[in-house]
């Protein structure tokens, strides 16, 4: 049973990926060697629309911090059913307990209320840091990521995003990895994914490795990191908005068919640019991959700039249900 | 947290609540005391499709237990796995399926969901393994279908005690089951699922009142279980204990729990001049649905009004799975169809 439904048996040689041709934009660039097969993925495209708390995260904030009355993830919940989401992404450091577990109670409760209100749970994530050359704090991370893998499974969601870029504000990779090659932080992460993907194994909850523009900033590298940890329970999450490339359209085209997960951006040059992503060209790229299942948007506050996630998010919502018809 | 999203804070008296004039039949005082109010939603009526394995059964192998087996039986832990026979389904010319093909055929057949039901997993009733229920899990993902649901086989209205207690130990089992699976109900019954018997035979010169609180003793502890596991249990009409709303109702009150809720069989309120008026004294508390080809049951050909019964369910409020059960010997043609009628009334319905 577990062998007949692994990717790994697909594995035979890059060279056979049928996905290569039905690109809906010709890749102009290789795959990376010893790449591994895509997800064998059956039937059309099915689309489903999910919202990261990350939306709301000022707001969310305001009532962990106590700095206002704020809204919880219950309430945000709420939101995406009153606006007609299909799911929601109730990430790991919304919780109030964050970075700490929460009590089962809670996520229990949060689970059922989803339930209740017809809300599938797309997934979670956590803040981790893979990059840095100390190897307590990468032992931390992955100690970390093992507690909410419990925890996402216990809420039902099947994947938690974690990174495998610096997350800390205004350094590097190269800041915090002290003179390591790339060669040599690249098998830190490994390593230390590959025991969050077995950890994942043993719980039914996939690691989804999300590109954010620091160590991972192209498709290749992403694509490169995740054949090297060679697990069912390790994929990709396709940040749109994170790709540091002249075309990124053409990076999310290459990682497609490997996303297990999706995080899509108003552009797709980062937080700041006023350059919209070109929904249609997007949802081509994920149907033409044969992706089944949620895509979950993140709308981003600017800095300096005015940001109501109340009017933001419903208006960037119809924009994409508007692509998925019109793709359909 | 908990409490500030229990529904049974919202319960003050039960004066208050709109379904007491429901005069529920034969409940006493101390029930409506505590009835449990409806679940309280927001936002429209957000439907998805599901299909229940049940469906394919015959080309799905089914393991069948004997459910008159009675003190001496052991419990079922992966330990002591008990007696069974498993049925070699062959209706559709010997060809055989999996919960994986299952999953595979939602996904051909752009179904949100399925319901991978516990008496197809090929160790019912003892617990799968962690590897097949996260690979299960793991290939619905990965195919965009979703796990609306799974069940049990149980005999709540036996007055052997020895039988319930093995139910109950099989439901706990089983929530467990739901909890790594990523299922957020777990389906059971309050009727005697032994063929051609009624309550009345199984709990011979017992009243009703007697065999209700002994079913409710028994949900209670289930679903005390389930509010561990984040598991809601979800109890089924089923044509025989259970005949009309205001019966499911009783017991879901008498459980009184956010963990307890009603799945609204809409093929067994057969035994009621209109069914779809049971179905919408139920459709309030309903936690999941079975959407059955007719109201009166497997035998008949009066099909249901698919439209009427949106119309319920959208009125209720309800968000979430609607899974189907059809009853055909070729369910590769049969699902699809019904799963068209489905999509179509919730399209009018809109």
């Amino acid at each position: 049973m577990k062998n007949q439904h692994s990717r790994r048996s697909f594995l035979k040689g890059a060279v056979v990926l049928p996905f290569a041709a039905a690109a809906t934009i010709e890749l102009e660039r290789p795959l990376p060697a010893a790449t591994e097969a895509p997800i064998a993925r059956v039937g059309g495209s099915e689309l489903k629309v999910s919202l990261n708390a990350y939306s709301f995260t000022k707001l969310l904030n305001d009532q962990i911090k106590n700095r206002g009355p704020g809204v919880s993830l219950f309430d945000v919940l709420e939101f995406c059913a009153k606006n007609g989401f299909d799911g929601f992404d109730p990430t790991g450091y919304f919780f109030p307990t964050y970075p700490e577990v929460p009590p089962d109670d809670y996520v229990n409760t949060l689970k059922r209320r989803a339930f209740e209100l017809g809300v599938g749970i797309s997934g979670t994530g956590v803040r981790n840091n893979f990059t840095t050359s100390d190897k307590t704090v990468r032992a931390a991370a992955v100690q970390h990521i093992k507690e909410w893998v419990e925890v996402a499974s216990r809420l039902g969601a099947p994947v938690i995003r974690v990174f495998a870029d610096t997350q800390m504000r205004a350094m590097t990779w190269q800041d915090v990895a002290k003179g390591y090659t790339r060669d040599q932080v690249k098998a830190w992460i490994v390593e230390a994914l590959s025991e969050c993907a077995e950890h994942g194994k043993q719980y039914g909850v996939i690691i989804g490795v999300q590109n954010h523009g620091d160590f991972l900033q192209t498709g290749e590298q992403l694509l490169d990191l995740v054949s090297s940890v060679n697990s069912d329970w390790c994929g990709v999450i396709v940040d749109t908005g994170y790709f540091k490339t002249p075309d990124p359209y053409q990076d999310m085209a290459l990682v497609a068919p490997y996303a297990v997960n999706w995080q899509i951006k108003q552009s797709p040059f980062g937080e700041e640019s006023e350059i919209p992503t070109d929904l249609i060209k997007l949802i081509k790229i994920v149907r033409t991959s044969g992706y089944r299942g949620y895509l979950p948007i993140e709308t981003l506050s600017p800095k300096g700039k005015v940001y109501d996630p109340y009017t933001v998010i419903p208006a960037f919502l119809k924009q994409l249900r508007d692509a998925i018809a019109q793709t359909a | 947290m908990s409490n500030q999203l229990s529904r049974r804070n919202f319960v003050k008296s039960a004066t208050l609540l709109p379904f007491a004039a429901a005069a529920i039949g034969g409940m006493g005082s101390a029930l409506s005391a505590m009835a449990e109010q409806p679940i309280q939603r927001v936002g429209g009526s957000n439907l998805k499709v599901s299909i229940n394995a049940y469906s394919f059964t015959g080309i799905l192998p089914q393991t069948h237990e004997d459910q008159t087996i009675g003190a001496s039986m052991p419990l079922p832990t992966p330990a002591n796995e008990t007696p069974k026979k498993q049925k070699k389904g062959t209706r559709k010319g010997g060809q055989k399926m999996t919960l994986f093909d299952l999953v595979d055929f939602c996904s051909k057949n752009n179904i949100d969901g399925c319901d991978p039901t516990g008496y197809f997993f090929p160790t019912y009733p003892t617990p799968p393994s962690d590897d097949y229920l996260n690979t299960l899990k793991r290939h619905a993902f990965e195919l965009g279908v979703g796990i609306s649901g799974t069940g049990v086989r149980n005999n709540f209205t036996t007055m052997d005690k020895s039988l319930r207690d093995y139910s109950v130990q099989k439901i706990k089992n089983w929530v467990e089951v739901a909890a790594k699976l990523g299922a957020p109900v777990l389906r059971v019954f309050c009727d005697t699922q032994i063929r051609s018997m009624t309550w009345h035979d199984v709990a011979p010169n017992c009243t009703r009142e007697q065999v209700r609180d002994w079913i409710i003793a028994d949900l209670k502890e289930c679903t005390a279980h389930g509010e561990r596991f984040g598991i809601i249990i979800g109890v089924q009409n089923h044509g025989d204990f259970l005949q009309t709303g205001d019966q499911v109702i009783e017991l879901v009150q008498g459980v009184d729990s956010d963990w307890c809720g009603a799945i609204v069989d809409t093929g067994y309120f057969n035994h009621t001049p209109d069914p779809y008026a049971e179905m919408a004294k139920v459709a309030p508390y309903a936690v999941n649905w079975q959407v059955k080809q007719s109201p009166w049951g497997e035998d008949s050909n009066v099909p249901m009004d698919l439209v009427k019964m949106l119309q319920i369910v959208r009125s209720s409020g309800y968000c979430g799975y609607l899974p189907i059960e059809t009853l055909e010997s070729d369910p590769q043609v049969a699902v699809p169809a019904m799963v068209k009628k489905l999509r179509d009334a919730i399209a009018q319905t809109a």
